[in-house]
C-alpha cells in the first residue's frame, strides 16, 4: 500500500540527513569558500616609480570565481599571512597596505555602501578618525570611490587612503596607510599599487 | 485537498530554487543559505512526488444490485 510514497519519504529523510551533514555536520566546510593556495604565490615583476625601477610582487587572486584579480605590492613590504578569502595584508616601516574583497548587497550601490555603512563604522571604531577627502575615480576603467582619512594609532598620526573598486557582486578594497609625515612622499608608490589592480574576468 | 497540497509543494520548491540561484547571499550567510535552499528543494520535490504517487482508499464495489 503506497509503497512508492513510503520509499520517497524514506529517501527524503536520508537526503535531509546528508544535507545536514554537508551544511553543519562532519562534512561541512565544503560549502564555505576558502582561500586558494595559488593566490599566495606571487610572481616577481618590476615597476617604475618616480623614475626608479622598483621590484614588485604580482599576486593573482583565485579565491572567488567571479572575482579573480591581480595586484602588485612592493617586494620590500612584509606579507602578513591571511586566511581570509581574497585578502592580502602587508606592513612596512612607516605603514601598511592591504587588499580585500568586500561583499556588496544587490539592494545597494558601492557608493552608498561606503558612505552609509563603512564610514559611519570607521567613525565609531577608528581612533581619531577624520575624513580628509572623498572622491570618485577610475581604476583601470573600473568606477571606484576613494576615501582618505586621518587616524591615530599608538599616539602617532596616520593617513589612510581607502579605495573601493566596483566588481561583480564583490568590490575590491585597497587600503594604504602611512605616517602622516610620510604620506605625501608615499603617493607615487601608492598610485603604482592602485593602478596595478585589475579584475581578470571582466 | 490534494490540489492545495500540490500548490503549496510547488511554492516551497520554487522558493528553494529562488534562494539557491537568484537570492544575493551575504558572505556571512552562505552556509545557512546552502542548507535552507536545498532543504526547501528536497522537501518540495519530495512532496510533489508523494502527491503524484499517492493513491487514496479505494471505494468498495457495490454488489447489491
Amino acid at each position: 500500500m503506497n509503497k512508492k510514497v513510503i520509499t520517497i519519504f524514506i529517501v527524503t529523510i536520508a537526503a535531509l540527513a546528508m544535507l545536514w551533514a554537508y551544511a553543519f555536520g562532519p562534512l561541512s566546510g565544503t560549502t564555505i569558500p576558502k582561500a586558494n593556495p595559488a593566490s599566495l604565490q606571487p610572481t616577481a615583476t618590476r615597476t617604475t616609480v618616480n623614475n626608479q625601477n622598483v621590484p614588485f610582487n604580482a599576486y593573482h587572486n583565485r579565491d572567488l570565481t567571479e572575482n579573480f584579480y591581480t595586484i602588485k605590492f612592493p617586494q620590500t613590504w612584509q606579507s602578513q599571512s591571511s586566511t581570509q578569502v581574497g585578502n592580502y595584508q602587508f606592513i612596512f616601516s612607516n605603514g601598511s597596505g592591504s587588499s580585500a574583497l568586500q561583499d556588496v548587497a544587490d539592494n545597494t550601490t558601492l557608493e552608498l555602501f561606503v558612505l552609509s555603512h563603512d564610514e559611519p563604522s570607521f567613525k565609531k571604531t577608528i581612533p581619531g578618525y577624520g575624513r580628509v577627502n572623498y572622491q570618485k575615480i577610475s581604476v583601470n576603467g573600473n568606477d571606484a570611490y576613494q576615501l582618505t582619512y586621518h587616524n591615530v594609532a599608538s599616539g602617532t598620526d596616520y593617513e589612510t587612503v581607502k579605495t573601493y573598486i566596483t566588481g561583480m557582486d564583490h568590490a575590491a578594497v585597497i587600503t594604504l596607510t602611512a605616517k602622516q609625515s610620510d604620506f605625501v612622499g608615499m603617493q607615487p608608490l601608492f598610485a603604482s599599487i592602485l593602478n596595478s589592480f585589475q579584475w581578470e574576468n571582466k | 485537498m490534494r490540489q492545495i497540497f500540490l500548490f503549496v509543494s510547488l511554492a516551497v520548491l520554487g522558493f528553494g530554487f529562488y534562494l539557491k540561484f537568484f537570492y544575493d547571499v551575504p558572505d556571512s550567510q552562505i552556509q545557512i543559505n546552502f542548507f535552507v535552499s536545498w532543504f526547501l528543494i528536497i522537501v518540495g520535490g519530495a512532496s510533489i512526488l508523494m502527491n503524484l504517487f499517492w493513491s487514496g482508499p479505494r471505494k468498495k464495489k457495490n454488489n447489491d444490485a
